[in-house]
């Protein structure tokens, strides 16, 4: 599904945005909405909760848009807007024990590997093994490969979202990578 | 420039990102990737750990019907009234109900479009196509269309999405309808679309051609809207940025005069109305051209005592229309002038009331001229 939008398209959007146009908003909402609603899931998975979240961020947007900043990364921004505004809105619910923006929280994801045009028994189950392996990372960690492979973002990107230094990024993949390593017997 | 694969680690393989792409089934370099290992045998073991791992982390999609993302994106247009009164930016790829209708120029509404190359094609009237309905494969002698072609009506009160296999999206109106080939195997990639839809298009070396009846859009890859409802007489194509040509798929009728094909180069804020009776395609300018780059937008054109033709050309640099003119006749119209939010016509309007002029719109130009009893003396 590469329906994506070209980063410089999103940025002339975000231009428009930011120019008084709430028709480049709503566009941007339109096309970013499944990634964004599938990154919410991932760290509070309600459905209404999150398409909540997702709501008031692009009202926020909206009423903020003549201070609003220019970004050079229109969909990563958008993610670390969302997760600040979901995490803020777990440490308001007082049932909840979130606190906003700490290390702690929680990110749930679960990989499922692609086996589909793989006739050999032998490789899917090596790839199963895998799967379970990453499954059994650290959570930071498959925030990482998460945001990596399947929202596609940069080192710089991840590092943002995440609140950590590029080295810290690069480090923890590496990391992961390594735990995986020993699953890896290509034959 | 090559990339080092000789020697390519698992991680290498596994940060290419066209890598990653072929391993999850879209790359662009399917052969490359296919007989990757026989160019580079010792790499088998980095290459299949890598793809193995790419394989293992996919992550499922949520299940998010479009209906849904549709709705959510209503709701955020419908909240906050109090900033309706800023809605005069119309974007179709929106929703139907917010536009309105780009159908007449030049005195269409006000509209403030993003920079895409973004075409209107609307029609008037309705006799043409319904009484003489054109095989749209007939018109396509070249197009020998092996793929079955699938037809798609939007019979919901919503935009319908429509993925191509190309990776181009359509936004179908309402009460619209659109005919694709199941996939693109030929040498353009050619829709059939009654009504009106939105279409960002996937940057090809395939062109991609919109047939509305025997009108012809054609465009490399690119975002853009076409509008041609069967009630319609007139089709107007509008070109917001970049360049797409449009022209009349009639064999027979173009044979007779020469070997071309009729059509048009738009470039950016030019229009084309086509008369759908007489088949006449004629040139003209949007209703409310919009500067070329914003970053012009906030330095309003201040002029003390500068003569006309320095003005107009400033103009024509900031529009991309071209704008003809004697310059020897205007040299002596000294304005005095700001020049801020107009539109280009009110801006126009102003100088040459100030320099005794008139302007006409000649072929998608702007012709600057003296008025008749000013030429008399």
């Amino acid at each position: 599904m590469s329906r994506r939008l070209a980063p410089d398209e999103a940025r002339q959007l975000w231009q428009d945005y930011r120019a008084g146009d709430r028709y480049a908003l709503a566009n941007l909402m339109q096309h970013y909405y499944a990634d964004l609603f599938h990154w919410g899931m991932r760290l509070h998975t309600d459905r209404e909760f999150v398409k909540d979240c997702l709501q008031e961020v692009f009202v926020n947007l909206w009423r903020t848009h003549e201070t609003a900043v220019a970004v050079e990364n229109v969909r990563s921004y958008l993610l670390v807007v969302v997760k600040t505004r979901i995490l803020r809105e777990l440490a308001r619910n007082p049932r909840s024990l979130h606190t906003a923006l700490t290390d702690d929280y929680a990110f749930s994801v679960e990989f499922a590997a692609d086996v589909r045009l793989i006739d050999e028994e032998n490789e899917v189950y090596q790839i199963r093994k895998l799967e379970q392996v990453v499954n059994q990372l650290p959570e930071r960690q498959k925030e990482l490969i998460y945001l990596r492979f399947y929202q596609n973002q940069s080192f710089e990107q991840i590092a943002e979202v995440m609140h950590l230094g590029r080295q810290s990024v690069y480090n923890l993949l590496q990391k992961s990578l390594n735990s995986l390593r020993k699953n890896w017997t290509v034959k | 420039m090559m990339k080092p694969y000789d020697i390519y680690t698992v991680d290498d393989f596994i940060e290419d990102t066209d890598f990653q792409n072929w391993v999850q089934g879209h790359s662009e370099r399917e052969s490359f990737w296919l007989s990757f290992l026989e160019y580079y045998p010792h790499q088998r073991v980095a290459f299949q750990q890598a793809e193995q791992f790419i394989r293992a982390v996919r992550v499922a999609p949520e299940p998010l019907g479009e209906q849904e993302v549709r709705k959510e994106v209503e709701r955020f247009l419908e909240t906050d009234p109090a900033y309706r009164t800023h809605r005069r930016a119309v974007n179709p790829v929106i929703h139907p109900r917010y536009r309105r209708p780009p159908v007449v120029l030049p005195g269409l509404s006000r509209v403030h479009w993003s920079a895409w190359v973004l075409i209107l094609v609307a029609v008037l009237g309705g006799y043409w196509w319904s009484e003489s309905p054109v095989d749209p494969l007939a018109i396509l002698p070249d197009q020998v269309v092996t793929e079955p072609l699938v037809e798609t009506t939007n019979n919901t009160r919503n935009l319908l999405r429509v993925l191509l296999t190309d990776g181009s999206e359509v936004m179908l109106s309402p009460k619209s309808e659109l005919r694709y080939p199941a996939r693109f195997t030929e040498k353009t990639r050619v829709v059939y679309l009654s009504g009106e839809a939105v279409f960002a298009v996937k940057r090809q070396t395939k062109p991609f051609l919109v047939y509305t009846g025997n009108m012809v859009t054609k465009v490399i890859g690119t975002r853009f809207v076409v509008r041609a409802f069967d009630q319609d007489r007139k089709i107007t194509v509008q070109v917001l940025s970049g360049k797409v040509s449009v022209y009349q798929e009639n064999p027979e009728k173009v044979a007779t005069h020469r070997n071309e094909v009729k059509g048009l180069i738009l470039t950016v804020n030019q229009a084309a109305i086509f008369e759908k009776n007489d088949g006449n395609l004629t040139k003209t300018l949007i209703a409310n051209p919009s500067l070329l780059t914003k970053a012009i937008q906030p330095q309003p054109f201040s002029y003390d005592e500068v003569p006309l033709p320095v003005i107009l050309r400033e103009l024509e640099k900031a529009y991309g229309i071209p704008i003809q003119f004697d310059a020897q006749v205007f040299e002596s119209s000294k304005i005095t002038a700001v020049l801020a939010d107009e539109s280009l016509y009110e801006k126009l309007d102003l100088l040459c009331k100030a320099a005794s002029a008139t302007y006409e719109i000649t072929d998608g130009q702007i012709v600057v001229s003296q008025t008749s009893s000013h030429r008399s003396f």
